[in-house]
């Protein structure tokens, strides 16, 4: 059985008893937005998009209600046709023209999985100065590698570098979604009441990140940033209570 | 959302019949405590039939973290809970959190008889989310409290029980993974692990925030949430390994 949000459901009924079929097939639910590129390796352009379910439940919840893939999971982002787990399949055109993706990753959202960034290469195309707005399109690559289109918002799935501004991620978005996530964990450590404690916490999670991550890269599963940004994001819930109650 | 539609969402949410969900939890009992009577603690595992179990993210089970799904932390509203169709007094509930793809959670519920004596009877139980109209199946069979397991683990709290149940999981991910892999990565999983206990272990040492410690039902708690989250951790671990092509089980 699978069930659908609600503002999916009541958009979904509303079209069937009204009879709006030609928009009720293909509503828009996520909307994609260009946060940071970088162009120094020209003409192979990096960009961060984060991409938001615009209809899961959200609320103060944590939960898994989201029509998002989720890279934890380890059944999602799995496609029988590729061996990288991608859990999308992207879409760039410029002036009409298919623009190649070469690399993608996917970085969850700190706080909630209907959230997410996803880092991409591409291959542009003429010069740097006759660059258009790219047109794209995002399919979710789910459970049993199922693909299907997600619909994006109109206005929001055009891609403008001119109105982006540059971070260094022509090698991996981490080093612009790192400090982010630093910053997090830091403000959450002092949520907590400075003791004795607090600092054996701070020392004995950083040696659990360290070894766990060099054992993940070992035997393939993850790279060390990625790793470490997964440790951070669950160290980050862990400390969501306390946080909470320090009003924090 | 046009006028057109906005009128159909309208005349839909004045639809009762249509605008609530079947019920598609299950709930079975897991463990009983007797041994106070006629106060009683039971355990519950809710399952969500309409989810995917292994493999899905997706639930309708409330998150015991969000204030908006469990408001008061209490994240069921027992609509039903009668021995021989006398409503017993409800005392108490908690909730566990939901495990990654494991769509169950458990409730511990704490109730008074208002039998005579003690006897066989069964339970009859509703349960519905605190944020809306998911319930359990209309279908769902009387709970046989005599027949679970009688533990005392379950009598002040649910959490010394399911520290013991996760410890459990996560001893089996464990050896699972580390006996899968060679002899190389198999000593950084040791030395992984073996943090990860000194990690635990500070974790749940912390003070709360009127700087007291932990009481023992606090620090249970802690420990059972943190071994749940290393379980899930392994077990991700061991799908990955395996292939993720490949389905759990």
């Amino acid at each position: 059985m699978t069930r659908l949000s609600w503002p999916r459901a009541c958009w979904l009924s509303a079209a069937l008893l009204v009879g709006t079929h030609a928009r009720a097939a293909d509503p828009a639910w996520a909307r994609a937005d260009l946060l940071v590129q970088d162009t120094s390796r020209w003409p192979e352009v990096a960009v961060l998009l984060q991409v938001t379910d615009l209809d899961s439940y959200s609320g103060d919840s944590q939960a898994h209600d989201t029509s998002l893939p989720n890279p934890l999971n380890p059944f999602d982002c799995a496609a029988p046709d590729r061996q990288a787990r991608d859990c999308w399949r992207v879409g760039l055109k410029m002036g009409g023209q298919d623009v190649q993706v070469l690399k993608q990753t996917t970085i969850l959202d700190l706080d909630k999985l209907r959230i997410q960034q996803l880092w991409l290469i591409y291959r542009a195309k003429d010069e740097a100065d006759a660059q258009t707005p790219l047109d794209l399109r995002l399919s979710r690559v789910m459970r049993k590698g199922v693909v299907t289109p997600v619909p994006l918002k109109p206005g929001a799935a055009r891609l403008d570098l001119q109105q982006a501004p540059r971070a260094d991620i022509a090698d991996s978005p981490w080093p612009y979604v790192m400090p982010i996530a630093e910053q997090r964990i830091r403000a959450a450590e002092q949520a907590l009441p400075a003791s004795r404690e607090r600092d054996a916490l701070r020392e004995q999670w950083t040696s659990f990140t360290e070894r766990d991550c060099q054992f993940q890269a070992a035997v393939g599963i993850k790279n060390a940033q990625a790793c470490r940004y997964d440790h951070m994001r669950a160290q980050l819930q862990a400390l969501r209570p306390a946080m909470a109650r320090s009003g924090k | 959302m046009n006028i057109r539609a906005l009128i159909a969402a309208a005349l839909l949410l004045a639809t009762p019949a249509i605008t609530q969900a079947e019920g598609f939890f299950r709930a079975h009992l897991e463990a009983v405590d007797l041994g106070t009577w006629p106060e009683i603690s039971v355990l519950l595992r809710l399952e969500d039939e309409g989810s995917e179990g292994g493999m899905d993210d997706g639930t309708a089970l409330p998150n015991p973290d969000s204030r908006v799904d469990c408001p008061a932390q209490a994240c069921w509203r027992i609509t039903r809970l009668e021995e021989l169709g006398v409503p017993v007094t409800q005392m108490a509930q908690q909730t566990a959190p939901i495990q990654a793809r494991s769509a169950e959670q458990f409730l511990w519920l704490r109730y008074r008889s208002n039998r005579a004596q003690q006897d066989q009877v069964e339970l009859l139980l509703a349960l519905e989310t605190g944020y809306g109209g998911n319930r359990t199946a209309s279908d769902q069979s009387a709970l046989l409290p005599a027949e679970a397991p009688d533990t005392d683990l379950i009598r002040r709290s649910p959490w010394p029980y399911l520290a013991k149940h996760w410890d459990r999981t996560l001893n089996q991910e464990y050896k699972s993974v580390r006996d899968s892999i060679s002899q190389a990565p198999q000593q950084t999983l040791v030395q992984a692990q073996r943090a990860w206990i000194r990690y635990r272990d500070a974790f749940c040492a912390l003070a709360d925030d009127k700087q007291a410690p932990l009481t023992a039902d606090a620090r249970e708690r802690c420990l059972a949430l943190r071994t749940m989250a290393r379980a899930v951790e392994l077990q991700n671990i061991r799908h990955l390994m395996d292939g993720p092509r490949k389905p759990a089980g």
